[in-house]
């Protein structure tokens, strides 16, 4: 008895053994071991440039040139260091030269700018503005933080699912962040750190090539690189970069290569690893693709289905939200102007006043960290709430919402149906989950313009294609409306959503700042800084075709006019005093020509998908007080 | 020749010592048994009780509205609980609300809700009882009247739950000036009667009359009475701080007191009468005092309560780095302090004007000055905090001590055996529980921030954990933490607080991710009961050979290794679910009652049957 179990158990453990063990090696131990490498040797030339800006006999053109060099060797930590610790990374080695609000504190502490960018901000400064011992100071603490992290960085183990994460997320940050000048802001014309981070991706994925036996596959993404490489190395023009070729033809569909690499080496993803769900899906192979970004992680509506959605549309449409029964939800966005109304702002409940500001477009809606021009909503239902409760707006509450929802029986049983973990209630969650299944329906990605940086559609007009290369160039356009969303969701993890201080007038025609305290009176206390102030939400440009006027306050009839506030250099470049403007005053140096090609783009990046139709009738309340609403209200 | 070999053999034997394991996308699960292990139904129950913005709470009529009901409000943080002594009942829940917005029902700023629960007698879940206060509010959920009583409140954070069940609220978010209050009435206010628009009735005995501006009347511990969801009155006596935290000792006289800044100073009060917080002395903690380590701090002028940092710095009192919440376990006071990245530009100024830094400060600073290779101070620039810590002052002695030190921090790669597998990182609520007899720690973790190793880099779960240490461990260390609960992504996990029948453990989970499914998109008020029935961690004899082995703790849905290892989970067909890298015990709450395969980084499978 005794023995034969033993057998058995022998047998198992071999058993297993054999099923096991896979023969792939794993890269990652040897890249990690160059990282940190590579972490030391930039440790040295950091602190060698510290000892350069301490000597007396500094010359800033020398200083211009060795910091451009360090940007270079900084490039090639980039991916990894960037992916591991993106923390730091935007806080002290490389984030946006703006001030910040420290997280999780006590009372607000407003942190300024660290690390590389503002640090060239500084370097690159006019010579009668160059301040020697700001720069001292930046280098400095940009040693000690990078110090620091590189510790951290030592007992970091990475995994080979990291290191492919950190590859696509890398291609998304190039695309984003490098070919568009964010990561360069004193304005520099060349691609070179775009190439060095490029061929720093390169040098990663290079062991994995070397052990898939995908031959074919391999070469595919072999060839991907180098001519890739060679296409940032033949532009030595920042604005003459073919932006839109090199996606179509390198980045993006390397992205696509790199996810299928990652699948046959079978090691394992984020999902397995991760519980909650991320801002986009890493199985989409295009970073312009329908499925890029995740609604899930967005809606928090993990399993909604078709008849939810349908509901939510019902909803939409129906003036039974308002207190007066005649405004819905399409009262002020209308589906034929990608759900805006076309008004400056919108008309208020009196049919006379208009509230505070103009309605944003509803399609992608959703893709967002937070609600309203002054982002001062951070879920769905707090943004319905703030309509309801608006005297302005709904003027209602929920007692009476649901206290009539309740009289409908068709929306008894459809609640009761598509929310079965509420328990067939109608509640404040259930009807906000039911209306944000509808807005997951508005979402589109489908624009000619998307279609031809997929590869689907082999051409595109040349205006259109100038006009994108501009936006995502020469007129700093994507440096704020981030690609692919073209709105303030920050790359590579779109996580976060930004606001901007742009200095903006009433009007095209009036030298006069508006006066819409914005983000800093949002009621919000960590926004309670300065630098919020006149802070307004970065909406898309999707679909700007339809949703004119434009702004906040909507005090802007054309796109035409909108581009000509952002060539004069906003508020500030106007020459009026503008607080922490973080729109630069430098004037663009567009030509007519340009301009007309901005627009052409912007106008052909629309796609409002399939949104169009309205629910012929409203569901029938028990209460006949109740049955007259029409389909989308009165007004 | 022969020698390059026998290097590259070296290398080999090098490389696959520190490489990760590659499972298989897919294993083949039909032609082999596996040795099972079962894990049992969690003894525990989970219930949500409270779940903000979903749950409605009864309000008082305020700023000219009728009494009515109102949706909770959100973040949810600390939770006091007040036993039914007197009746048949478990007791009072009070929970704070952490935020500052305008709601007029409830009352602009924070707050807190509260509520009554009993026992099930045949499962010890817990009921919501129904009440009627004696305002005529009738209900479940009951919000607390700040408005009408002592002139609202905001960002109600910590609190404290005296020993005889009484209630103080922690208002910590600091206020320095009248805007941005999101108050609707910014007037002059007259402790005992409030401004020229909002009456209040209660007042403070030994300052009724005198004025102060609006936001002056913010940032106390604030007493309320949960059996009448309503405040009692602002503790003016106790300072004006950034409070996060507090203790009231067994003989009902002595309070200890943090306050969540940088400085942050530790406060004592002690009342001349057991029970009555009104009269007594006010001191703040001066560790290299000559003579008694508190310094009176005269709390017969309300100029001293209302500027208390700044006779606390004239004091030369002691610095702490954000203090966070206190607690009594055994004669001793506990808090936790929770760390601040580089504060050294914080508290600089204070050390200038006389203010003192705390002993562990300056072990921790010439500790960093060997790191540094030059002389650091806690106010020198370079001085880092990451983590933070837990700390012990003893009564008997006035010492304060590092009684766990968050982290771990290396100075350079740990080996593959000694890589940690717990992390504390910004420890912040802290609170006892006793269980069957014996005291547990419950510690709260609330990051700084992601970085330096706070939770696992890259694409990861990035969760706050609470914890709970036996404190019959003598010197513990992070490696003697269970983990009892991981809250949903993105959320803070606060307020923990065991019953005094040691049956139920409550905590909250304060903003969570907006787009976790209903209700984890909500703050919830979350209780655990059965821990009076279960093992807590995992005995030291649970393994007994060599080889991959594998031990449950079902209740805490935690499954323990032997050895450090790789692991991935597969699921009945043999389709890889999970992979963990380096690790000695994995949560397993996600796994739903089924059949799985566990395989270890040596390629070994056990079945694991999950009921």
């Amino acid at each position: 008895m005794q023995k034969s179990k033993l057998i058995f158990l022998a047998l198992i453990i071999i058993g297993a053994i054999t099923s096991a063990y896979r023969a792939k090696p794993s890269p990652s131990v040897e890249l990690q071991e160059l990282f940190r490498a590579k972490l030391s040797e930039f440790e040295t030339q950091l602190a060698g440039f510290k000892t350069q800006v301490g000597q007396q006999d500094f010359n800033q053109g020398d200083l211009q040139g060795e910091f451009l060099q360090l940007r270079l060797n900084f490039k090639e930590l980039e991916p990894l260091l960037s992916y591991l610790s993106p923390q730091d990374f935007n806080d002290y080695l490389n984030g946006a030269p703006l001030p910040k609000v420290e997280r999780n504190a006590p009372r607000l502490v407003v942190i300024e700018p660290k690390g590389l960018q503002i640090l060239e901000e500084q370097i690159f400064a006019s010579a009668d503005e160059f301040d020697i011992k700001g720069v001292r100071k930046l280098t400095k603490e940009l040693l000690f933080q990078y110090q620091q992290v590189q510790r951290s960085m030592q007992y970091v183990r990475i995994s080979d699912r990291q290191v492919f994460e950190s590859m696509r997320l890398g291609l998304i940050r190039i695309l984003s962040l490098g070919i568009t000048g964010f990561d360069t802001p004193a304005g520099r014309t060349d691609m070179r750190e775009s190439e060095a981070s490029w061929r720093a991706l390169g040098s990663l994925c290079e062991p994995y090539l070397a052990i898939n036996t995908n031959q074919a596959l391999s070469r595919n993404i072999k060839k991907l690189w180098q001519d890739g490489a060679q296409y940032l190395n033949s532009t030595s023009i920042f604005t003459d970069f073919n932006r839109a070729d090199f996606i179509r033809l390198y980045l993006d569909p390397l992205y696509a290569k790199i996810y299928d690499l990652h699948m046959e080496l079978g090691y394992e993803f984020a999902k397995e690893v991760y519980h909650g769900e991320l801002a986009f899906n890493y199985e989409a192979r295009s970073i312009f693709g329908q499925d890029f970004f995740n609604s899930a992680y967005f809606t928090g509506l993990l399993n909604t289905d078709q008849a939810a959605a349908d509901l939510g549309k019902q909803l939409f449409f129906d003036p039974i939200l308002s207190s007066n029964l005649k405004r819905s939800c399409a009262s002020c966005h209308r589906p034929e102007l990608a759900f805006t109304d076309g008004h400056s702002t919108s008309l208020a409940m009196d049919e006379k006043k208009h509230i505070k500001r103009n309605s944003p477009s509803l399609i992608n809606a959703i893709y967002t960290e937070k609600f309203f021009y002054d982002l001062r909503a951070d879920r769905m239902e707090s943004q319905i709430d703030h309509v309801i409760f608006n005297p302005d707006e709904f003027a209602n509450n929920y007692k009476t919402i649901l206290q009539r929802l309740n009289t409908i029986p068709a929306y008894k049983e459809a609640f009761a149906q598509s929310f079965p973990e509420h328990n067939g209630q109608i509640n404040r969650q259930s009807l906000a989950m039911a209306l944000t299944a509808y807005l997951k329906e508005l979402t589109a990605f489908n624009s000619p313009v998307d279609r031809y940086l997929r590869g689907e559609e082999q051409v595109i007009s040349a205006q259109v294609k100038q006009g994108f290369n501009l936006f995502m160039g020469k007129a700093n356009c994507g440096t704020c409306h981030f690609a692919p969303s073209f709105s303030g969701l920050v790359p590579p993890m779109f996580e976060e959503s930004e606001s901007e201080v742009l200095g903006l007038l009433q009007g095209p025609d009036q030298l006069v700042l508006d006066e819409d305290l914005g983000r800093y009176a949002s009621g919000i206390p960590s926004y309670a800084a300065e630098f919020y102030k006149h802070s307004f939400k970065t909406v898309s440009v999707r679909n700007v075709k339809f949703t004119a006027p434009y702004f906040h306050h909507g005090g802007y009839a054309t796109l035409a006019e909108v581009i000509e506030f952002y060539e004069q250099g906003g508020g500030a470049g106007r020459g009026l005093d503008v607080q922490d403007q973080t729109l630069s005053s430098e004037p663009l140096g567009l030509s007519s020509s340009e301009k007309e090609a901005l627009i052409s783009f912007m106008e052909a990046l629309s796609d409002t998908g399939n949104t169009l139709s309205l629910p012929t009738s409203l569901a029938k309340s028990t209460n006949p007080n109740l049955n007259f609403r029409k389909v989308g209200g009165e007004y | 020749m022969k020698k390059s070999v026998l290097f590259l053999g070296l290398g080999a034997a090098f490389f696959s010592a520190k490489a990760q394991t590659n499972f298989n996308p897919e294993i083949d699960v039909t032609n082999w048994e596996p040795t099972t292990i079962i894990v049992p139904s969690s003894p525990l129950i989970t219930q949500y009780l409270f779940i903000g913005g979903h749950h409605k709470v009864q309000t008082t009529a305020t700023y000219g509205n009728n009494a009515g009901e109102a949706l909770a409000k959100q973040w949810h943080d600390f939770i006091g609980f007040t036993p039914d002594n007197a009746g048949s009942d478990l007791g009072w829940i009070s929970v704070n609300h952490e935020m500052v917005v305008a709601n007029d029902s409830i009352g602009d700023g924070g707050g807190m809700s509260v509520f009554k629960v009993r026992r099930d007698p045949a499962t010890d879940s817990l009921i919501i009882v129904d009440q009627t206060l004696s305002d005529g509010r009738q209900g479940k959920f009951f919000a607390v009247d700040f408005a009408n009583t002592v002139g609202e409140t905001g960002m109600n954070c910590g609190g404290i739950t005296s020993p005889d069940g009484r209630i103080w609220t922690a208002e910590e978010w600091w206020r320095g000036s009248n805007a941005n209050l999101a108050d609707r009435d910014t007037g002059m206010f007259t402790i005992g009667t409030g401004t020229a628009t909002s009456p209040v009735s209660e007042g403070f005995p030994a300052y009724d009359g005198q004025t102060i501006a609006k936001y002056e009347n913010y940032n106390y511990m604030v007493e309320i009475d949960p059996r009448e969801a309503k405040a009692i009155r602002k503790q003016y006596n106790w300072g004006r701080q950034a409070f996060e935290g507090g203790a009231v000792m067994p003989d009902n006289k002595t309070v200890y007191l943090g306050a969540d800044g940088t400085p942050g100073f530790f406060t004592k009060f002690v009342a001349t009468t057991a029970g009555d917080f009104t009269i007594g002395t006010t001191s703040v903690y001066k560790h290299d005092a000559t003579g008694s380590k508190w310094v009176v701090i005269d709390n017969s002028d309300l100029n001293n309560m209302l500027n208390f940092d700044a006779r606390s710095v004239s004091a030369g009192a002691s610095m702490f780095n954000r203090i966070e919440w206190v607690t009594e376990i055994g004669g001793k006071v506990y808090f936790t302090e929770t760390g601040r990245d580089n504060p050294g530009s914080r508290w600089a100024g204070e050390k200038a004007a006389g203010a003192v830094f705390a002993p562990h400060h300056l072990v921790r600073a010439a500790e960093q000055s060997l790191e540094f290779g030059k002389t650091i101070s806690p106010d020198s620039s370079e001085y880092w905090d990451y983590y933070g810590r837990v700390m012990m002052y003893d009564p008997a002695t006035s010492q304060t001590s590092v009684f766990l030190e968050g982290g771990p921090y290396f100075t350079v790669d740990p080996s593959a055996s000694s890589y940690p597998d717990k992390h504390l990182s910004n420890p912040d609520g802290l609170n006892k529980t006793t269980i069957n007899g014996k005291d547990y720690m419950l510690i709260n973790e609330d990051l700084n921030g992601t970085s330096k190793g706070r939770t696992p880099a890259g694409i990861s779960n990035r969760t706050c954990e609470l914890f709970m240490l036996d404190m019959s461990i003598a010197n513990p260390t992070l490696n003697d933490l269970v983990r009892i609960a991981v809250v949903p992504v993105g959320a803070e996990i606060t307020g923990a607080i065991g019953t005094t029948d040691g049956k139920t453990i409550l905590f909250n989970v304060q903003h969570p991710s907006t787009s976790n499914p209903f209700p984890f998109n909500n703050s919830l008020t979350v209780a655990i009961t059965g821990w009076d029935q279960v093992t807590i961690g995992i005995d030291e004899e649970a393994f007994e050979g060599k080889t991959f082995e594998m031990y449950p703790n079902p209740a805490t849905r935690t499954l323990y290794f032997r050895e450090l290892s790789d692991i991935a989970i597969y699921n009945v067909e043999g389709k890889r679910m999970n992979v963990y890298r380096q690790v000695q015990d994995i949560d397993i709450s996600h796994l739903n009652p089924g059949v799985y395969y566990v395989q270890n980084a040596a390629g070994q499978t056990q079945k694991l049957l999950v009921n």
